[in-house]
């Protein structure tokens, strides 16, 4: 009798797994996107036609001269940036304490850092809000940034973390018997190597600020609006091909950063960090 | 060096945090206008757990804290096994059709929630794409969306990459050579899988596991957009109850009672990555 | 234009307004010695409230047609009025900002900061302002056009707000399905009955439309002395006498749309009444008419008045205590309610007056001679907020009979 696992190494057999599996993943992942996507240029679209009966670009008028998108866009490309940056100095730092010292309650710590972001966020915003009025931080760009910070320290801090790990405490002591000095063993030896796992936090860290919705509001609006402000309250609330072609337009910067980051997220520097 | 992350996160989250925690044990504070001005306080000197008896007391909390656990539960589960198939698939195949599958389970990532939950919504709704496939096929459809289901549906969508992106990270450590000898040793597929594979990825697994679990349970976005009137997931019924209801001091405490069961699943997860680190020590 | 509640709104009780949470403390006697000096300044005088040059920050929110009629409409029109005064229109998409500008404006109260709003339109949020001390008392002593105002529709807001327009849900229906449309509440439920799956609402904490719709049903049970009470009190223990309305609610969940489903806001209604999914939906008067504009309702889509008529409500502006301009806030609210601006509100907006229809000119009375009856009122605040959560546990989440 022959096992079951002679289907799976059988090559054809195997090929058309493959096959299967990229076919339903690929329908599964996409297909409600492609959906999405015809809406947008859809003039009219009843059931049961499988494409759009009649195509148009007049809803991608209608956004553009209704939508106020040109400035939330404005916001969303320059607090998001300013949050990555500011996030990486002030936890990088705190990054390599965590991977070098030691200290009481280091674990307590770290795992801290991820227990805090479980508290939903509701009811807290009306303390934050007093806070920020206190410190003349309401309405400003610097008000938003800080509360879209908070979401990006957990990343920030774990996976440039196990990218210190990675790199031996050989080669900085090498480094330090050849007479540089710490800062230049930092600069030229430790950060190099851990850059891939600090790119990558980097990358999940601006998508958090970036997605940041219910804080930015609270502090920001109505002066200060970023897309994912604009795209809760558009989605559902505005006829199919408006929503459609609003989510398109929001959800682009996200797309082209996908392609550009792939490359580190596939390497295995995201697992690195959490698997430790 | 250390300590810049934790003062931001004290200020800005601890400290509100234990305010409102306060806030459900029975104090109102005077200067909170959002506390003080909702409609069936419960007010105490002392502390008090009156808040807390009576949402446990309303079989409407409880409806909704089995569906939050259920729909958490079976969506965790079919990640874990989506997951599984996709990274061992990935990991123990060469050629052009891996390639596209590594990419193409990294989509949902740079989707933001709710363009993608819209998206879930318009295909496969009733009346939507999906429904006019199956019309043209001759077969009957029902749609998850609106029911339990479409919650279940859209959290795995959005929870694949994850769980993928850590799991294959587990199976760089297996060599094929393992298999292939423990295969013609003798052990079918299931006693490799459960001697061989699972073993050496039990930390990414229990990460994926903690992770996920406190995501979906504490998600609001896919809820809210393709979730049934009623019963609903913890977090809208929180949102509700703050703004619809204006009743803040229950919905304190159902976050307070989601962060606790979120504060579990995290002590599991240190629990066993504890162990696992001291046993590879 | 009126829509859903968002998830960091709150409830809209009529168009765009949205309808947050409970009362706190009013300090009346300092708020009305202060208007009361400044509200002579601009009765006196100037009809701009000022000579200087002023600018006002204005909050206000909602959908895309509210933002146009401010931006387009009005405010071009008060610049030619009064060109000293600038309003600096502070929009926010939905309503989004509202319980946020609430929270804010508290805050910035608890700060000893100035909150930087001077007027603000926004739903019952006004109202639980001014109970806090934030949001001032608007009465004809300061603002004379508001004798020209039902004074119930004034006190649908505690007396904290200015109506300038106003909307009312009515029912729509698909004139291809549906041949003989039901005239009356009862009718309508047999209907229901009768063709199962047809019509659906949304849940009343996303969207008037449906809340309204829910009230109405409520009311017909209710005992009618304590009808005023409903409007404008507070009294949980009242709520008993609307058990038999959620009993014929619930016993209609099952002829419901897919056996009890409710789309979430306004909008989602409308869009399965364009779909053809549904035959009868209540809708607002506004919105049904600005979809069959743009033809995302079709042609076939018809809209009438139940006998008695839904609520309606109207669009409330408020002032801010802390502003600095509070003669310049007068002028301009009394000038919201002129004949000529009120006609632009009606014409722009497919709307109902703020004042009376007696004060607006003959012209637009005649063109909407169909609706232009006055609506009935809604509930308060905190009965609607009890009745948001009841609704879920009734109809929604009970055991279908």
């Amino acid at each position: 009798m022959t096992s079951w696992t002679w289907f799976l190494r059988q090559g054809p057999l195997r090929r058309s797994m493959g096959v299967i599996l990229v076919l339903a993943l690929g329908a599964f992942m996409l297909l409600p996107i492609a959906t999405m996507v015809m809406w947008a240029f859809a003039d009219k679209w009843h059931f049961p036609g499988l494409i759009p009966q009649r195509f148009s670009i007049r809803w991608w008028k209608w956004v553009f001269e209704n939508g106020n998108v040109g400035r939330a866009m404005v916001y969303s490309f320059t607090t998001a940036p300013v949050v990555t940056l500011l996030s990486a100095v002030v936890c990088v730092p705190a990054a390599y304490s965590f991977s070098r010292m030691r200290f009481p309650l280091k674990r307590f710590l770290f795992v801290s850092l991820l227990a805090t972001n479980a508290f939903p966020k509701f009811g807290l915003y009306i303390s934050i809000a007093t806070l920020f009025y206190r410190l003349g931080l309401m309405n400003t760009f610097a008000g938003v940034v800080l509360v879209q910070l908070i979401n990006t320290l957990v990343f920030m801090t774990w996976i440039p973390s196990a990218g210190f790990d990675s790199v031996g405490r050989e080669l900085e002591e090498a480094a330090r018997d050849a007479g540089a000095s710490r800062w230049r063993v930092f600069w030229r030896v430790t950060l190099p190597l851990a850059m891939p796992s600090i790119i990558v936090a980097a990358i999940l860290a601006f998508i958090a600020a970036f997605d940041e919705a219910q804080g930015t509001l609270v502090v920001g609006a109505p002066k200060i609006t970023t897309m994912p402000v604009l795209m809760y309250t558009l989605v559902a609330n505005y006829p199919e091909p408006v929503s459609a072609v609003f989510s398109i337009l929001l959800a682009t910067p996200s797309v082209v950063l996908l392609l550009i980051a792939r490359r580190y997220l596939l390497a295995g520097y995201l697992a690195a960090g959490f698997v430790r | 060096m250390a300590l810049p992350p934790f003062v931001l996160v004290v200020l800005l989250i601890v400290l509100p945090a234990v305010d409102a925690t306060v806030f459900s044990l029975g104090r109102v504070p005077i200067n909170n206008a959002a506390f003080n001005t909702g409609m069936h306080l419960v007010r105490s000197t002392g502390l008090t757990l009156e808040v807390y008896r009576q949402l446990f007391a309303s079989r409407f909390f409880r409806q909704d804290l089995a569906l939050t656990l259920v729909v958490t539960g079976v969506s965790v589960v079919l990640i874990v096994i989506l997951a599984y198939v996709l990274a061992l698939y990935v990991r123990f195949s060469e050629g052009f059709l891996p390639r596209v599958l590594r990419q193409l389970y990294l989509v949902p990532m740079f989707i933001p929630v709710v363009i993608a939950s819209y998206a879930l919504t318009t295909f496969y709704v009733d009346h939507g794409l999906l429904h006019a496939l199956f019309t043209h096929l001759g077969l009957h459809y029902g749609s998850p969306i609106y029911h339990q289901n479409g919650i279940v549906l859209g959290q795995v969508w959005q929870g694949i990459p994850f769980a993928v992106l850590l799991l294959s990270s587990g199976l760089d450590g297996l060599a094929q050579e393992q298999i292939e000898a423990a295969r013609d040793a003798g052990a079918n597929a299931l006693t490799v899988f459960r001697r061989i594979v699972l073993p050496l990825n039990v930390v990414p697994l229990l990460i994926v596991g903690t992770f996920t679990f406190i995501g979906i349970m504490g998600s609001f976005t896919i809820p809210y957009l393709i979730g049934p009137n009623a019963p609903q997931m913890l977090a809208v019924e929180m949102q509700a109850h703050f703004t619809s209801y204006n009743q803040p001091q229950p919905a304190v405490a159902m976050a307070v009672v989601t962060f606790l069961i979120a504060a579990v699943a995290g002590a599991f997860y240190v629990w066993g990555t504890a162990r696992s680190s001291r046993r590879s020590a | 234009m009126a829509h859903s509640r968002h998830a960091y709104g709150a409830v809209e009780l009529s168009p765009g307004r949205w309808v947050s949470r409970g009362v706190g403390h009013a300090l009346v006697a300092t708020v009305a010695t202060l208007l009361l000096t400044a509200g002579l300044a601009f009765a006196q005088g100037n009809p701009c409230g000022t000579s200087d040059n002023v600018t006002l920050n204005f909050y206000s929110g909602g959908d895309v047609n509210v933002q146009n009629l401010w931006q387009n409409d009005i405010l071009p029109a008060y610049r030619k009025a009064c060109p000293n005064v600038t309003l600096n229109l502070v929009f926010s998409e939905h309503g989004t900002g509202d319980q946020l500008t609430f929270d804010r404006i508290a805050a910035a109260k608890q700060a000893g900061k100035s909150s930087g709003v001077d007027i603000w339109e926004t739903g019952s949020l006004l109202q639980n302002g001014g109970e806090a001390g934030l949001v001032d008392k608007v009465s004809a002593d300061i603002i004379p056009n508001l004798s020209k105002v039902d004074p119930a529709v004034l006190a649908q807001r505690g007396g904290y707000g200015v109506p300038y327009r106003g909307s009312s849900v009515v029912l729509a229906y698909d004139s291809s399905q549906v041949s003989n449309p039901p005239t009356t509440l009862q009718g309508l439920f047999d209907w229901i009955r009768a063709n199962p799956g047809k019509f659906t609402y949304n849940p009343p904490d996303t969207g008037g439309s449906g809340d309204n719709f829910v009230q109405a049903v409520l009311k017909t049970s209710v005992d009618p002395g304590d009808l005023s009470t409903f409007q404008t009190d507070y009294q949980p223990a009242l709520e008993s006498e609307w058990d038999q309305g959620w009993a014929v609610l619930n016993g209609l969940g099952k002829d419901m749309y897919q056996g009890g489903f409710y789309p979430k806001g306004n909008a989602g209604v409308l869009q399965l009444l364009g779909r053809g999914s549904i035959a009868i939906a209540p809708v607002w008067s506004d919105m049904a008419l600005s979809y069959l504009q743009q033809g995302l309702l079709p042609d076939n889509v018809k809209l009438e008045q139940l006998d008695p008529p839904f609520n309606g409500g109207a669009s409330y502006v408020g002032i801010i205590a802390d502003s600095p301009h509070k003669a310049v806030d007068y002028a301009f609210l009394n000038w919201l309610l002129t004949p000529d601006v009120q006609a632009i509100v009606i014409d722009k907006m497919n709307g109902y007056p703020g004042v009376k229809w007696d004060y607006v000119p003959q012209d637009v009375r005649t063109k909407f001679a169909a609706i232009a009856k006055s609506y009935s009122f809604g509930f308060s605040s905190k009965f609607d907020n009890d009745l948001h959560q009841q609704w879920y546990q009734k109809v929604a989440g009970a055991k279908k009979e």
